[in-house]
């Protein structure tokens, strides 16, 4: 991210979750967390207004917000102020002293900077100064704002040599939020900033421990109207509820929670009209001032254009081995009038006509529901097919997406990927992932002399090399992901081949097209495994599974989950990355893929895909990352 | 290259009576095979004629407790202790002995790596013994897996990473500067440069640092391989820079003239991920230039990581102390 990170920021519906009532902003790395609260903070506000030349002032009106960011230090919190033999009250104590500290530094920064804008002037400032000095018992520097500003690096020096040697000096212990209320306290009472609701925004809170959450829920539950603590947290980040009383913090009653990923799936236009905001901001960069008056070329639709389904027909259908598929419907057919003598061979030129003279898709399809067992599933389909009946056109509806993944596997063609709602599906609602897919589609467009002096469409191809690289970058660094990267690595590398092979199965009947996601008894999984319940937990954590509320319950009487698999993964898997389908994983499969080992994890995959032999073959993950060998 | 001085001498045969003769305190580590791999007694054996005391250090996965055994040099038990905890159990335990009047070497072929971090710290800065040596006995092959559901190649030397996002310990610090730069000795494993590379997010870039010359012949061609994707990510292919893999001090000169000239506009955070010569090197260097910021991932190691022994070597350290 940038400096300027206002310029790249679009204010949605989203900027109106900054309320009375403290937020959770809950998603995953990318998801767009860190950008809010940043761009919603007093610096980003200042750093826009005075690049906009507008009078500062205009910011303090009533019921405008005044953020205050802070990006939890995780390598100085959490575990390191713990332990090392002093109790757990002692570490509280210090770690609310850092914590008003950290803030306070930040909004000592503010006042100095309104105080060089002149919206107010040190006097203003003296009692504040004088009340702060007593809460940290300075009674060595004076009150400027440089005197207590290196008091405060003092405390935090202090604070820091304590926590490598709790020999050294025991530093202050302060209460959770004293200074911090102490300060906007006083701060609104200088008239100008009067009318301001203020807001701690506390970034990365899965970073902290279990009790110095419990400090922060505190603070959340103690929200007023003019100061609320807003909090950015990774999926299932938060490890408690409580606060420090024992008290439980709730929705809706003590917060608003936010889900930017489950959000992107069931409000998709707006998260799309979102993605072409964000692209517009960033394509304003590129585009020449002699070209502006295009607005097609601040759309990015424009670049990343859908060039229809009917391309990929025409692929399959030029391929050779297309005339084996055909071939294999009609023989399906014959067996089928064999069998049950229903058509005359008069009659069976024009099964052959209704049913084989189709597109690929289409033909495919026929072949899946001839290999149906019902019977009677060749009139049935023969007649359907030839008046188009809503049955028919059921069908098609449910059933000739998934066969695109049939006939690239059949025909040896790669799933190509293009236009904007395809490429915002795959991000799976983190508007990183949506734009480094961008980003990368540009670089491929780039090397085949696109220049934004002269902008076109990018070609299917390149958008498509864009997919199948990002897709497989995101794969190769799975199991970077702490702590428990090489299982998650594992267990997203055997769900992918376990729908890869449900995907490509020949003799599928596409009873259950495109299934790319699981649910189970999370709970049951838990009591079976700890373990395995931690690692399905780091899994939503870092985004390489998602959950949802269950859509259709197949297993009704226990309580189930859903969990999707990161849609950013499904070209490297050639799977769909559409919400369809869901699988039933039993607990005790799916601890095996958790924590099991290779061969077990392989034999559950195999027995769940009703496979006794293993002739897939899926991406290779090349470290050396651009060359895709041919092989996705 | 630059030739750099340093004290570095090789333990065979022919030099392991005087180096026996030179040290006090053995300083190893506790490990569950320890007896049973060659290159964790290696030192220990080779220095024949020793006469002195063995520590044998130990903690736990995340670096939180800390026990010691002591031996005599017949391998009688003295004494031992568990459940410590590493802050402040090492620096206690370390006072309780007479390191100011002993010459110290610690094996830091099988000590775990946040106890040499500390113990780097407290031995130049703390309690200081009278002369200070280090050795290291170099493997002559490591273990390695292959097709974990895909043809990756992977070497097979930890159980898990918990992760970067803990301090080590004596080196916490309180982030002040947003601007950041990653510096990083690497080795063959490509997770742990990705994981903290992905964890940083440096502003600064990332200056990988190669073991070179490597233990074996083509070793840094195995390392630049498997962290290939991570340097092109960081578009850091030309900011790879050189240090003889066995060289503490090639490393220290090497993070000196990378510190003088970016530490100024950045925060340079140092994580020694690649041989533990490399991190001996690092922990000197942050432990001299406070401002540096040690970071580590805490990789879990398995037994048995490593095939035979290749050669030991002895570094001198005294001039290290403050």
């Amino acid at each position: 991210m940038g400096d300027a990170n206002w310029k790249y920021y679009v204010k949605t519906g989203s900027t109106e979750l900054l309320s009375e009532k403290p937020l959770i902003f809950e998603g995953s790395r990318g998801c767009g967390k860190t950008m809010f609260f940043l761009c919603n903070s007093w610096k980003e506000k200042f750093l826009e207004a005075e690049a906009n030349k507008q009078d500062l002032k205009a910011l303090f009106r009533d019921g405008n917000i005044l953020g205050f960011y802070y990006k939890v230090d995780g390598k100085f919190v959490g575990r390191n102020l713990f332990g090392k033999g002093i109790e757990e009250w002692v570490w509280q104590s210090i770690f609310n002293t850092y914590f008003n500290i950290m803030i306070a530094k930040e909004i000592l920064a503010f006042l100095e900077y309104c105080i060089n804008r002149n919206v107010i002037s040190e006097d203003h400032i003296k009692n504040l100064l004088l009340r702060v000095n007593q809460k940290v018992q300075n009674k060595e520097s004076g009150t400027s704002i440089t005197a207590v500003g290196n008091y405060f690096d003092h405390i935090l020096d202090k604070i820091e040599a304590f926590s490598n040697d709790p020999e050294k000096e025991k530093p202050i212990g302060l209460h959770a939020g004293t200074l911090v209320t102490t300060f906007i306290e006083e701060i609104r009472k200088i008239t100008v900033f009067s009318a301001c609701r203020f807001h701690i925004f506390v970034d990365e809170f899965e970073e902290m421990n279990v009790q110095q959450q419990k400090q922060i829920n505190t603070l959340i539950k103690q929200s007023k109207y003019w100061l609320v603590y807003d909090i950015g947290v990774k999926s299932t980040g938060r490890f408690t509820e409580e606060t420090i009383s024992g008290e439980i913090i709730q929705e809706p009653h003590d917060f608003a929670h936010y889900y930017p990923e489950s959000d992107s799936f069931s409000r998709q236009t707006d998260y799309e009209d979102l993605l072409i905001s964000i692209c517009r901001k960033r394509l304003q960069e590129y585009i020449p001032e002699r070209l502006a008056s295009n607005q097609d070329f601040f759309d990015i639709r424009f670049y990343l254009k859908f060039y229809g389904l009917n391309v990929e027909l025409q692929e399959f259908a030029a391929k050779p081995k297309f005339e084996k598929i055909k071939a294999l419907l009609k023989e399906k057919i014959d067996n089928e009038n064999n069998q049950h003598r229903l058509y005359s061979a008069e009659e069976l030129n024009d099964v052959y006509a209704v049913l084989l003279g189709q597109t690929p898709d289409i033909v495919r399809m026929h072949i899946s529901l001839l290999n149906r067992k019902s019977k009677g599933k060749l009139k049935e389909l023969y007649e359907n097919a030839k008046l188009n009946t809503d049955k028919y056109k059921d069908w098609k509806h449910n059933m000739l997406f998934a066969t695109y993944f049939l006939l690239c596997k059949e025909l040896d063609v790669n799933k190509k990927y293009h236009g904007l709602k395809t490429f915002s599906m795959l991000s799976s609602g983190v508007i990183r992932s949506f734009l480094e897919i961008c980003e990368s589609a540009f670089d491929f467009a780039i090397s085949n002399k696109f220049t934004f002096e002269a902008p076109r469409s990018l070609t299917m191809e390149e958008q498509t090399q864009a997919a199948h690289y990002v897709s497989q970058s995101k794969v190769s660094k799975i199991d970077g992901f702490v702590p428990d990267g090489v299982y998650l690595k594992r267990m997203i590398l055997a769900l992918g081949k376990l729908f890869y092979l449900k995907h490509t199965d020949p003799d599928a009947t596409l009873g259950e097209p495109e299934p790319n996601h699981f649910y189970t008894k999370t709970t049951e999984l838990r009591s079976l495994s700890s373990d395995a319940g931690r690692v399905l937990e780091h899994a939503v954590m870092h985004n390489v599974l998602q959950f949802d509320v269950p859509t259709k319950e197949k297993n009704d009487s226990i309580e189930t989950t859903d969990y999707h698999i990161n849609h950013i993964f499904c070209p490297f898997f050639k799977i769909s990355h559409r919400r369809k389908r869901k699988l039933y994983i039993d607990p005790k499969d799916l601890k095996t893929l958790l924590i099991g080992n290779n061969s077990e994890a392989e034999k559950v995959i195999r027995v769940l895909a009703n496979k006794l032999t293993d002739n897939s073959t899926q991406g290779t993950i090349n470290f050396f990352g651009n060359d895709l060998s041919g092989e996705i | 290259m630059v030739m750099i001085y340093q004290e570095k001498f090789d333990l065979d045969a022919s030099s392991a009576s005087y180096f026996s003769s030179q040290i006090d305190i053995l300083i190893c580590g506790l490990r569950d095979d320890a007896t049973r791999d060659e290159r964790c007694s290696h030192v220990r054996t080779t220095l024949s004629d020793f006469k002195g005391t063995v520590f044998n250090l130990g903690t736990n996965e995340s670096a939180e407790i800390f026990e010691y055994e002591i031996y005599d040099w017949q391998n009688s038990a003295l004494d031992k202790q568990q459940g410590l905890t590493l802050i402040p159990g090492l620096k206690k335990f370390l006072s309780l002995q007479d390191i100011e009047n002993s010459s110290l070497c610690i094996d830091i072929t099988c000590l775990s790596q946040p106890i040499l971090f500390l113990l780097v710290k407290i031995l130049l800065s703390e309690i200081k013994p009278k002369r200070l040596f280090a050795s290291y006995t170099e493997p002559k092959k490591y273990l390695k897996v292959s097709r974990v559901l895909t043809d990756d190649e992977e070497f097979d030397l930890y159980d898990e990473i918990v992760g970067c996002n803990y301090s080590v310990p004596g080196f916490a610090k309180i982030n002040r500067k947003s601007n950041e730069m990653l510096v990083a000795p690497f080795g063959f494993e490509r997770q742990r440069l990705l994981s903290i590379y992905e964890n940083v997010e440096p502003k600064g870039g990332l200056i990988p640092i190669l073991g070179f010359p490597s233990f074996v012949p083509g070793w840094d061609l195995t390392a630049l391989y498997m962290n290939y994707k991570v340097l092109s990510d960081a578009e850091s292919e030309q900011k790879v820079k050189f240090c003889e893999a066995s060289s503490p001090f090639g490393i220290f000169n090497l993070l000196k003239d990378i510190y003088d000239t970016y530490a100024q506009d950045y925060r340079i955070l140092l994580a020694p991920l690649g041989t533990r010569p490399h991190a001996l090197g690092a922990a000197i260097f942050a432990t001299k230039y406070r401002e540096c910021h040690l970071i580590y991932d805490f990789p879990v190691e398995k037994n048995f990581r490593s095939e035979s022994v290749l050669k030991s070597n002895i570094y001198h350290l005294s001039h290290f102390i403050d």
